[in-house]
């Protein structure tokens, strides 16, 4: 008992007696542990919040009747029952296509039509499954929206309307004629540019085709998607789910990079700090080889020098590892906002992976110098210089 | 004597003093590898990106519009179509951003029927052409390069190769049960005459997208077959580019409204509309458009990750700042002694001081010399692993280890400097 008092009293007092020596070595742990333990949550969470950002890309899957269907085209219903085969979670937007050609009316006196593609789709989709689409004015505000149109800005340019002109379009099939007010120009840099969308629910009523879609593209969050398309094109007939490979190999290829660099980053940070810390330890540790000295000469055993150091060092890493955890958890949600603009999620595994890292960095790093002053005879170290 | 106290201090006492300089190469090598990856990072993630594909469409200037589902003309009136001279393309080359196009392939595309009256889009294109540019340099240019995602079941076809060889899409492919070496009859309607060609599938191509309903020639077979010699309708380039900002913003709109100025500043950086400028300027009556699902997508994703680089090498200077501090700290500490001794031999403070940082900017040098050496291996090592290329090292990056270095040695010796002045030197000394 006694035993453990005094133990306890020399722990005490060797904290408290040298401030400075511990303010510098617990300073050291604490932001050593506090950036590896940033930059390990960011680590973790990189693929998640990049694969996100690449959604800026688009559509990475594509939904089309398959190849047995002769006229290419299918029911909306497939495309809801493909959809309920995704998490909401993981399903970012999901945009519906009908093609059709039909006639538009040049601006101008004359009475001149020229033949346009016209497109249905759904506008509420656009900034999820298109976000690099360029608009000015506006997108139709809803699916219901029956009288207005958005146009490519090459069909725009060459028909001859502008937003807030009105457009005459006629349907040759049906005999149809609509007039639409431009609502929109959009600029892509594809083939949409030279194409005329409206609503659905509309160019199914113009061109005759009731329900009818010809693709629709999805925007899907994570990697591997390629077992769920299997699985979705063997449950649901008549279709064909595909990944847009331009899209999706491409982000294979950048996630890995990007991950094999933040790792190799990580690990250099990690090692370098883990030395910066040891050594400021080891200066720390060397300084007292006349305490340890003293001891031994008071009869101190090898080991409970060893222990009591060790004692020390463990109590060091310890609250310096758990308070540098806090530092980091907050630096990784700054690097979270600042890049990605969302929290890096809590990892539990982090915590005791901080706590233990930063007791065992200490404690082997006050073991080396300690064994090294040890063994040497206590009259050596006393005498001075 | 100043010089002779820190010669002896860096002769003698080399052997305590080795910690520090390690300490100190540690830091610096870890700062230096972090600022060369982080300077070099834009390029790397740049070129990582091209293989999303062409960011620039140039295509002839025309009055027409096109009607066209997945490639397949649906205007019942054929129309004189533009065109741009084969010719032409290198000049794409030759241009003030000329090293920044990584990639480019021609297209020609005419409408033809299959045996089972199905209409298809037939492609004449360059796959892997070695193309020798007017300054007498030599590129690969093609598909095989731009588009780096299709899978080709069977074989790519190599240019020269003009045994009537064709790439076919896999939808094609599945609905008229093609595979590999098969023959294919295609029907074109050429100034209302039917032209018949016979082709073999040399590959299928899986991709995912349009491709997969089109039908891939080589260029030159497709010109002879239409008659069309020469001509392109359309040129996919992928170029090298700087993410978009408020000028290139601006010079979209109208590069005309921009002053001389800004102008000559947009122009002479690579963004993807001065580099799609200096395309209209080379090659008449075109129009070089940039395609904004590559282009503004890379955009984002580049700043990105130039930004969490950037917070990364922050955190890494603070490290490495940290280490150096650390250790002088607890070094300077070690010496009272002898800051001890010199005072009662009569130093003054500021002489006392004088030594330390002569002898402090020393050791940081040396440390920042041998942790830039150090540092290099480390971003090379990076940048083989990650990227399989090196990192190219900047200048910049010297000076700023140096002082780095001897700032932050010198930041963590102030402190216990102060410390060990205070004392007296009787208290120090007595032992």
């Amino acid at each position: 008992m006694k035993k453990l008092q005094m133990f306890l009293r020399m722990v005490g007092k060797a904290f408290k007696e040298r401030k400075s020596r511990v303010a510098i070595a617990f300073f050291a742990i604490v932001v050593g542990v506090g950036i590896i333990a940033s930059l390990f949550s960011v680590y973790y969470d990189i693929s998640i919040k990049m694969s996100e950002e690449l959604r800026v890309y688009g559509a990475n899957l594509v939904l089309a009747p398959d190849s047995q269907t002769s006229n290419k085209e299918m029911n909306i219903k497939e495309l809801n029952k493909v959809v309920n085969k995704f998490d909401k979670d993981k399903l970012v937007g999901y945009r519906p296509n009908l093609y059709g050609v039909v006639k538009a009316k040049t601006k101008g006196v004359l009475d001149v039509k020229k033949p346009v593609v016209l497109v249905g789709t759904w506008f509420d989709q656009v900034d999820q499954v298109n976000p690099y689409w360029k608009v000015e004015g506006e997108l139709l505000a809803n699916k219901k929206v029956d009288d207005e149109v958005v146009l490519g800005k090459e069909a725009a340019k060459k028909l001859g309307y502008d937003i807030g002109d009105t457009l005459t379009i006629l349907s040759e099939k049906t005999g149809k004629q609509k007039e639409l007010i431009v609502s929109g120009i959009i600029t892509t840099g594809n083939e949409a540019d030279n194409q005329v969308f409206v609503n659905l629910t509309l160019a199914q009523e113009l061109l005759g085709k009731t329900n009818k879609i010809n693709v629709a593209y999805f925007s899907v969050l994570g990697q591997g998607l390629r077992p769920k398309v299997k699985q979705i094109n063997k449950t649901v007939d008549g279709i064909e789910l595909e990944t847009i490979k331009k899209i999706a190999s491409s982000e294979g290829k950048v996630l890995k990079k990007i991950k094999s660099l933040m790792y190799l980053v990580v690990m250099i940070i990690l090692l370098s700090t883990l030395l910066c810390v040891s050594t400021t330890m080891m200066t720390i540790v060397t300084e007292r080889k006349e305490e340890i000295g003293l001891k031994k000469a008071l009869g101190a055993e090898n080991s409970n020098i060893i222990i009591e150091f060790l004692t020390e060092a463990a109590i060091l890493g310890g609250i310096g590892g758990l308070v540098g955890y806090g530092i980091g958890f907050l630096g990784a949600q700054a690097i979270g906002q600042s890049v990605f603009d969302s929290y890096i999620s809590f990892r539990i595994m982090v915590v005791p992976a901080s706590f233990i890292l930063a007791v065992l960095v200490s404690c082997l790093a006050s073991i080396i110098p300690v064994r090294m002053v040890v063994d040497i005879d206590p009259a050596v170290v006393l005498k001075g210089e | 004597m100043f010089l002779r106290i820190i010669r002896r201090s860096l002769t003698k006492g080399l052997k305590s003093k080795l910690l520090a300089i390690i300490a100190i190469a540690f830091g610096a090598s870890l700062a230096t590898a972090m600022l060369s990856v982080s300077l070099n990072i834009g390029d790397k993630v740049n070129n990582e990106l091209k293989s999303y594909g062409s960011n620039i469409v140039v295509e002839p200037v025309s009055e027409s519009l096109p009607v066209k589902i997945n490639g397949v003309n649906f205007n019942p009136i054929t129309q004189n179509q533009d065109y741009i001279p084969e010719d032409d393309i290198t000049k794409i080359k030759m241009i003030f951003w000329r090293h920044n196009i990584v990639n480019l392939a021609p297209y020609l595309e005419i409408t033809a029927q299959l045996s089972n009256n199905r209409k298809v889009a037939v492609v004449g294109t360059w796959f892997d052409r070695k193309t020798r540019i007017p300054t007498g340099e030599k590129f690969n240019f093609g598909v095989k390069y731009l588009k780096s995602w299709w899978d080709i079941e069977g074989n790519w076809i190599k240019n020269g190769d003009n045994k009537g060889l064709a790439l076919v899409g896999r939808e094609i492919a599945e609905a008229s049960n093609l595979s590999p070496g098969d023959e294919l009859r295609l029907e074109f309607n050429i100034n209302n005459q039917t032209v018949t060609k016979k082709i073999k599938v040399q590959g299928i191509i899986d991709s995912g997208g349009e491709e997969e309903g089109k039908i891939y020639l080589p260029l030159n077979i497709l010109q002879q077959i239409t008659g069309l010699e020469d001509k392109v309708a359309k040129i996919e380039v992928s170029a090298l580019t700087t993410p978009v900002n408020d000028l290139a913003r601006k010079a979209q709109q109208d590069p005309n409204a921009l002053s001389d100025e800004e102008f000559e500043k947009w122009y002479c950086t690579a963004y993807v509309s001065s580099i799609a400028y200096q395309i209209e300027e080379v090659i008449p009556d075109v129009v070089a458009q940039e395609v904004r699902q590559i282009s503004q997508s890379e955009g984002v994703i580049l700043n990105k990750i130039k930004l969490l680089m950037f917070l990364v090498t922050i955190a890494a200077l603070i490290s490495s700042g940290l280490g150096i501090s650390s250790i002088m700290t607890t070094k300077v500490l070690e010496r009272r002694k002898e800051i001890g001794l010199l005072k009662a031999i009569g130093s003054s403070n500021w002489g006392v001081i004088a030594l330390f940082i002569t002898e402090i900017s020393l050791l940081g040098i040396l440390g920042g010399v041998l942790g830039y050496g150090l540092g290099i291996g480390f971003a090379n090592l990076i940048g083989q692993q990650v990227f399989g290329t090196a990192i190219s090292v900047k200048l910049l990056v010297m000076p700023i280890i140096l002082i780095l270095s001897v700032v932050v040695a010198l930041l963590g010796s102030i402190s216990p400097l102060r410390i060990a002045l205070k004392l007296e030197p009787a208290e120090v000394l007595h032992g």
